[in-house]
C-alpha cells in the first residue's frame, strides 16, 4: 500500500504535462492493472455483479457504465503511451471485442434476471414466450441476413481501406521482434506458455480445452437453462462460464494485447514501453522452496527425490481432491451426474483451476515449477 | 442346312472380356499407380525441403574496445560473444523454452516471447525456460574467433587466444 501511495504521489507514469488529477487517474490505472490486483479485482467485480445482479441488469446502469467508459477512453486517448497501443491497427478489433463482450454479457444477465423473476411469478420465460410466435424464413429472416451481409461487407471494406494491415520488420532467423506477440486469438495460449512448459501449454491444455468443450453436452445433462437465460436455476454453470470465458480467455487477450510489452514484461496502460524495464525477481522451483528454504539443506541430486514435494502435491491435487470434494462439497453433483461423469468433469475442472493457481503463485511468490525435471523434459 | 444367320448374342451370354473384370483390373492398376506415385513422393520426404543455409560455423573478430561482461552480437547470428580476463566465450541466443531469439539487456538476456530472463552466462533467472542457454565452442585462429553453432561446450568454458 505504501508503495502504491508513493507511485500515486510521485506521478511515475503518464505524459509530462498532466495535471494532478489526470496523473492520479493514470497512476491508479497502472497500479490496478498489475496482474495480481487486476485478477483479484475482476473476481471481486464479477462476484459483485452477480450478487447485485438486480441492480447491474438495469438499463440505466449499463448506460452510465458505457458513458463513463467512453469518457475515460477519450481521456486516455490523449495519453501518448495509451494512444500508441490503442491505435495499432491489429489492436482496434480488441477494443471492439472488449465493448461487445461487456455488452452481450450484460444482455444475458439482464434477460436471466427478468426470466428468473417471471419464473418466480409462474410466467413463461421471455424466450419461451417468443418461441410461440412464428415468422417466415422468407422474407423475415433472409432479409435481415441480407442486410447484415451488405452492412458488414461495407464496414469491412471501409475498415480495410482506412486502417491498413500492419507490416512488421522483415523476417530474420537471428532476430525476434520485441515484444513478439501471437495473433490476438492465440494470446491466451501465449500467456499460458509463460507459466507452463511447451508440452503442457501448447499441447495438453489446448487439447483439454477442445475435448472439454466437446464433452460439455455429455457431462452436463441438466435440462435447466436450455434455450433461455437464467441465473437462479444454474448459478454454478453461469459463474463457471463467466470466470472461464470472460475473466480468463478475454482477459488473456486483453492482457496480451495491452499490458504485455517489451521482453514480455507487464506494463500499465499508461506506462512507457521501456525496453530496459527491470523486474528484479528470480523465479524459484518448489523443490528449492522445500529443501533449501524450509529444511535448510541443499537439494538432493536424485531428480525424483528432489522433486518429491511437487510430485506429491500434484498427485494429491489430482487424485485426492476429486473423491474428497465428491464426498463433501459436491455430494449433490455426484448423485446427479454419476461417478464417471463427475470424475471426468472434476479432472477437467482441476486442470482449469491449476492455471490460476500457478499464475497467482508465479506473480506473488515467484514460483517457477511445481515439478522441475529438465533432465526428463518434465516440468509442471 | 442350318445356315440361318447367327442370332445376335443375348445379353445373358457371357462376354468375351467380362466388363466386371475390366472395371476390377482398371481399379487395381490405378490403385497401384497411385500407391507407386505416393511412395515416390514419400521417399523424398526425409530430405528436408529447405534452402541450404550458410555454414553454422563462422569467423568473427571481437572488437578490441569490447568491455568486460558486455555482449558482442555478430550480425545475422544468434550468438553473443563475451570477453574478460579469463578468455572468450560464446552464449547461444536461442531460448531453451520455445526457441525465440533472446535480447541482450544491460544484465543478461530477456526473451521477447514469454518473458524468460537469463544472466549473461545463460543461467535462467525468471520465466518458463527449463534449461540454461547453451554455450558454443570457440576456437582461435590468429586474432579471429571461430564459433561453431553446432558444437556445445559445458558452461564456463572460456578460451584464450
Amino acid at each position: 500500500m505504501n508503495f502504491a501511495l508513493a507511485t500515486l504521489l510521485s506521478g511515475g507514469g503518464g505524459a509530462v504535462n498532466d495535471g494532478p488529477l489526470a496523473a492520479g487517474i493514470k497512476n491508479f490505472a497502472n497500479w490496478l492493472t498489475e496482474p495480481t490486483r487486476y485478477s483479484v479485482s475482476s473476481i471481486l467485480a464479477i462476484a459483485a455483479v452477480f450478487y447485485f445482479r438486480k441492480f447491474f441488469s438495469k438499463v440505466w446502469v449499463i448506460t452510465v457504465f458505457f458513458a463513463l467508459a467512453t469518457g475515460l477512453f477519450v481521456f486516455a486517448f490523449q495519453d501518448p503511451n495509451f494512444n500508441a497501443i490503442i491505435t495499432k491497427p491489429d489492436n482496434v478489433p480488441i477494443i471492439i471485442l472488449f465493448a461487445t463482450v461487456i455488452f452481450f454479457s450484460w444482455l444475458s444477465l439482464r434477460r436471466a434476471v427478468i426470466n428468473d423473476e417471471r419464473t418466480k411469478r409462474g410466467e413463461p420465460t421471455l424466450e419461451g414466450e417468443l418461441s410461440k410466435q412464428k415468422v417466415f424464413t422468407w422474407p423475415d429472416l433472409v432479409y435481415i441476413e441480407l442486410i447484415c451481409l451488405v452492412l458488414f461487407t461495407a464496414a469491412l471494406l471501409v475498415w480495410s481501406i482506412m486502417i491498413t494491415a500492419p507490416i512488421e520488420e522483415p523476417a530474420a532467423t537471428a532476430r525476434t521482434p520485441n515484444p513478439s506477440k501471437a495473433p490476438w486469438y492465440f494470446l491466451g495460449l501465449q500467456e499460458l506458455l509463460v507459466y507452463f512448459d511447451p508440452w503442457i501449454a501448447g499441447v495438453l491444455l489446448p487439447s483439454f480445452i477442445i475435448v472439454g468443450l466437446c464433452a460439455i453436452p455429455y457431462l452436463d445433462t441438466n435440462p435447466k437453462g436450455n434455450g433461455y437465460y437464467t441465473f437462479d436455476e444454474r448459478p454454478f454453470a453461469v459463474v463457471f462460464f463467466w470466470v472461464g470465458f470472460v475473466l480468463f480467455w478475454v482477459s488473456f487477450v486483453i492482457l496480451g494485447t495491452f499490458l504485455r510489452g517489451p521482453n514480455w514484461s507487464f506494463f500499465g496502460p499508461f506506462e512507457f514501453w521501456d525496453l530496459h524495464k527491470l523486474e528484479p525477481m528470480v523465479n524459484v522451483d518448489l523443490s528449492t522452496y522445500f529443501w533449501v528454504e524450509l529444511l535448510g539443506k541443499p537439494r538432493p541430486d536424485e531428480p525424483l527425490v528432489r522433486e518429491a514435494p511437487g510430485i506429491i502435491a500434484l498427485l494429491g491435487y489430482f487424485l485426492v481432491l476429486p473423491p474428497l470434494v465428491g464426498k463433501t462439497l459436491m455430494k449433490k453433483m455426484v448423485a446427479e451426474m454419476g461417478m464417471v461423469r463427475f470424475n471426468v468433469f472434476m479432472h477437467l475442472f482441476l486442470w482449469f483451476v491449476l492455471i490460476p493457481i500457478k499464475m497467482g503463485l508465479r506473480w506473488t511468490v515467484n514460483l517457477k515449477y511445481f515439478i522441475g525435471m529438465p533432465e526428463f523434459f518434465f516440468n509442471v | 442346312m442350318n445356315d440361318a444367320p447367327q442370332s445376335p448374342p443375348s445379353r445373358l451370354d457371357p462376354e468375351a472380356i467380362p466388363r466386371r473384370d475390366f472395371l476390377g483390373r482398371s481399379a487395381l492398376w490405378s490403385t497401384a499407380a497411385t500407391l507407386a506415385f505416393a511412395a515416390i513422393g514419400m521417399a523424398r520426404l526425409p530430405r528436408a525441403a529447405v534452402v541450404s543455409s550458410p555454414s553454422r560455423k563462422f569467423r568473427v573478430r571481437i572488437p578490441e574496445t569490447l568491455p568486460d561482461g558486455e555482449p558482442f552480437l555478430p550480425s545475422g547470428r544468434s550468438v553473443a560473444l563475451f570477453r574478460d580476463s579469463q578468455g572468450v566465450w560464446a552464449v547461444s541466443l536461442v531460448c531453451t523454452h520455445l526457441g525465440c531469439i533472446v535480447k541482450a539487456q544491460q544484465r543478461g538476456f530477456e526473451c521477447p516471447c514469454h518473458g524468460s530472463r537469463f544472466t549473461s552466462s545463460g543461467v535462467v533467472e525468471k520465466g518458463p525456460a527449463p534449461a540454461p542457454l547453451v554455450w558454443h565452442k570457440v576456437t582461435f585462429e590468429g586474432d579471429e574467433c571461430i564459433v561453431d553453432e553446432d558444437a556445445r561446450v559445458p558452461a564456463g568454458t572460456k578460451v584464450r587466444a
